[in-house]
């Protein structure tokens, strides 16, 4: 091993001690904790936000007040000579406006002209349309479905992928495995509760258990040697959303090891009955002892084969076991001796 | 990006029948699922379990805050690390300026002369000299450092969490392994 490869080592192994000082943590509390402090932030901003729009809106008014193009707040009225007259601003012309200029036409006193501001005048009645919020219509032959509108993130085309289902999948650990299956998974997400099963590729995974609400745990199947993508399905038959990068198994090749052969000994002219103990057996092809095949053989499980042994000249010979990806590495514990 | 294609596909499929993820539902579910992972991460880079669990909370709060510039899921996870990382790190940085300041002139000459007894430390094989030497790395190296060996994530990861290339990231490992080899090699001189 390299120094390189040895400091590596080192720094994991020195970074992985200092993290078990950690004492557990209660992830509930912390949670209440931060949705709290989430809110309180919310409701401040929102606070801001409110009087900086009360504050923007008053300078507005007071602006559009001060600085009519009349220059004042003023209402400007002529009256025209003649016998003193007040008109209260008060009054609501009855005439239909069209300009700063009106004349009134039925006045009982003398001819009087005068002019009213049209700031003064009552706001005018715009007929204000509410338009409904906009709904998608599909309509294939025979049903017609109306989708509801989703939250803005939703309605965004460039929003965030997966938002808007209602399952998703963050991450699948660990990411490989040997194709003879059975290496232990965990799912992680969120809204995972109601999973009804889980596949690699298109075979469904040997086992799994919905832990939480954001965890499954999940056995991977035989497999070809590839690279498979990691789907769950749900009761409610919807889809999950996936993290980017997320949920792509790979089956590695895996040969198989033997640990152990019992009995490691036996006669030369064959006939013993072995067990070989090791993993990775399912689908083995062969066992060969030394580089005789072995007169039959079973595969008991992925752990355990029973042989019979060859004839074989007298030595010490290797047990091994071939499956589709290769033969067994030759080690000392996979020996067996002729006598 | 083949992952992205296929979630697109999924939604496409789905259009908006499913129910809608709020934002606020969406960081409720990343802190459930992420919290304790970025939780000791902090802690490897503080070594204090409070000051851990509060730049966690200022991270979320933090994403929180900025998640219209935050496109998914993935990108939100991404910013988390970088803030931990970053925070944890500026915290770790504060709290030994505090703990120089208290001490005296002479104390801190003694420290300085005393320089070696890291190394001593070294040779007998203490984890936690290293762990300190990591802990001292130069900002970039040492996030470099957690992300890679702790965190356990792949150089590309890294260089995303970080925001540079995977170049940066692999010389930045490189002069962190330097610069620990060299503590390393010292210490079996001087013993």
């Amino acid at each position: 091993m390299s120094d390189a490869n040895r400091l590596e080592q080192r720094l994991r192994r020195v970074l992985h001690h200092a993290s078990t000082g950690l004492p557990g943590g209660d992830v509930a509390t912390a949670q209440a904790v931060f949705t709290d402090r989430r809110h309180q932030r919310q409701a401040r901003r929102r606070s801001v936000l409110t009087a900086s729009a009360v504050l923007v809106v008053t300078v507005l008014l007071l602006g559009a007040v001060l600085l009519r193009p009349h220059g004042g707040a003023r209402p400007t009225r002529l009256v025209s000579a003649g016998t003193p007259h007040t008109t209260s601003s008060a009054v609501p012309p009855t005439t239909p406006v069209s300009g700063p200029s009106i004349p009134v036409t039925s006045v009982p006193t003398p001819p009087t002209t005068i002019l009213i501001h049209p700031g003064l005048l009552p706001p005018p009645t715009v007929p204000v349309t509410v338009s409904p919020l906009p709904t998608t219509t599909t309509t294939t032959p025979g049903t017609t479905t109306t989708t509801a509108p989703g939250n803005s993130l939703c309605a965004n085309a460039a929003g965030p992928p997966g938002m808007c289902l209602p399952h998703y999948l963050l991450a699948v650990r660990p990411d490989t495995g040997p194709n003879n299956g059975g290496t232990q998974v965990t799912i992680t997400g969120d809204k995972l509760g109601d999973a009804t099963g889980v596949t690699f590729g298109s075979t469904p995974a040997a086992s799994m258990h919905v832990v939480s609400d954001q965890q499954i745990m999940a056995v991977t199947p035989v497999h070809d040697v590839g690279q498979v993508r990691v789907t769950v399905t749900f009761s409610d038959g919807q889809p999950a959303g996936a993290a980017s990068g997320c949920c792509i198994f790979t089956f590695t090749a895996w040969t198989p090891i033997v640990n152990t052969v019992q009995p490691n000994a036996g006669p030369t002219s064959g006939a013993t009955a072995v067990t070989i103990y090791g993993v990775g057996f399912t689908g083995a092809t062969g066992v060969t002892f030394g580089s005789t095949p072995a007169t039959s053989f079973t595969v008991v499980s992925d752990s355990e084969i029973r042989a019979v042994s060859p004839a074989h000249s007298a030595g010490t010979v290797d047990v091994l076991v071939a499956n589709a990806h290769g033969t067994s590495t030759a080690t000392s514990h996979d020996q067996f001796t002729y006598a | 990006m083949g992952t992205l294609v296929g979630v697109m596909e999924v939604r496409a499929q789905v259009g908006t029948t499913a129910k809608p993820r709020s934002k606020d539902e969406l960081i409720e579910a990343l802190f459930r699922t992420q919290y304790p992972r970025l939780r000791s991460l902090a802690f490897v880079i503080t070594g204090d379990q409070h000051r851990a669990e509060e730049v966690v909370m200022d991270a979320f709060l933090r994403t929180f805050d900025s998640w219209r510039r935050i496109r998914d899921i993935d990108a939100a996870d991404r910013y988390l690390q970088r803030c931990v990382v970053n925070r944890a790190r500026s915290l770790h940085r504060r709290r030994r300026a505090e703990a120089t300041a208290n001490l005296t002139a002479f104390q801190r000459e003694e420290t300085r002369t005393r320089a070696s007894v890291t190394a001593q430390v070294w040779s007998t094989g203490d984890d936690g000299a290293l762990l300190a030497a990591i802990r001292r790395l130069p900002a970039r190296q040492m996030a470099a450092v957690v992300l890679r060996y702790y965190a356990d994530l792949p150089e590309a990861e890294v260089a995303s969490v970080l925001g540079c290339s995977v170049g940066t990231v692999k010389s930045q490992l490189a002069r962190a392994h330097k610069r620990l080899a060299g503590l390393v090699e010292q210490s079996r001189e001087e013993s």
